[in-house]
């Protein structure tokens, strides 16, 4: 199963889904399937979402799991203070 | 396998929408209802009834509508049938994954007679059928079979999740 971060960079954005999947050229229902997990995505399908949030795929796609928001801000602080 | 970069057609026309307990009754409805006229046609001429006969004619208009509920404006029709230029890689996938067990059934379906001919070839005590309106019983019952199937698989698997609206 490949993990990702699309809700979280949708909802941090203010994308509905379908203005996610027009962009990328699928259904809308195709991101909620992507967004449970229940469907992995190609590479050309992957490369084209990287690509509209302009980030690294690896940021968004993920075979491991990816550690939580507020942990994830934990350690920065952590990191900040020492 | 690529996404198409323009919108998906499915999304562009409004589409019906069916619970999966209404689509699974449905389906069962179509091909129960094929079933149905299948046996009562059959009784109709071997008692030389009139009523059969017209029972038989309702359980094919009933065939017909549940046909015409299942797949007309609902996105199974053009899903098991669209170009694929018009699906996006998850529907294709899921497409070709129940084109092949339609095609698994519909072989088996159809092997199904061939053996049961065989078999009674030899036993005159078994039915065979032996007139134009028998036969052509059996074939509309495999035309129908190959032409829905697809549709009908993707109409009695398909669980859209009901937080997936376009928000």
């Amino acid at each position: 199963m490949i993990h990702n971060r699309i809700s979280l960079l949708r909802a941090e954005r203010g994308l509905s889904r379908k203005e996610l999947a027009d962009a990328v050229g699928v259904n809308f229902q195709t991101i909620g399937y992507l967004e449970r997990g229940d469907y992995n995505p190609s590479l050309d399908l992957a490369f084209k979402i990287s690509r509209y949030f302009n980030l690294p795929v690896e940021v968004i796609f993920s075979p491991e799991p990816f550690p939580s928001l507020s942990s994830q801000l934990r350690k920065i602080q952590e990191g900040e203070q020492k | 396998m690529s996404a198409n970069p323009k919108s998906p057609a499915p999304a562009a026309t409004p589409m019906r929408r069916l619970s999966l307990f209404e689509r699974r009754a449905l389906v069962v409805a179509m091909y129960g209802g094929y079933a149905a006229y299948m046996l009562l046609r059959g009784l109709a001429v071997s008692f030389d009834s009139g009523a059969l006969g017209l029972a038989g004619i309702a359980a094919l208009v009933g065939c017909a509508a549940a046909a015409w509920a299942l797949l007309y404006q609902t996105p199974y029709w053009n899903w098991g049938n669209a170009p694929d230029g018009s699906l996006d890689e998850r529907e294709l996938a899921v497409r070709n994954r129940s084109y092949r067990v339609a095609y698994s059934a519909y072989a088996a379906i159809t092997l199904l007679p061939v053996v049961y001919v065989s078999i009674a070839i030899d036993h005159p005590r078994l039915w065979l059928p032996r007139t134009y309106d028998e036969v052509s019983r059996i074939v509309w019952a495999m035309i129908l079979t190959s032409g829905t199937l697809p549709s009908a698989l993707l109409a009695w698997d398909d669980r859209p999740l009901e937080e997936d609206r376009e928000v």
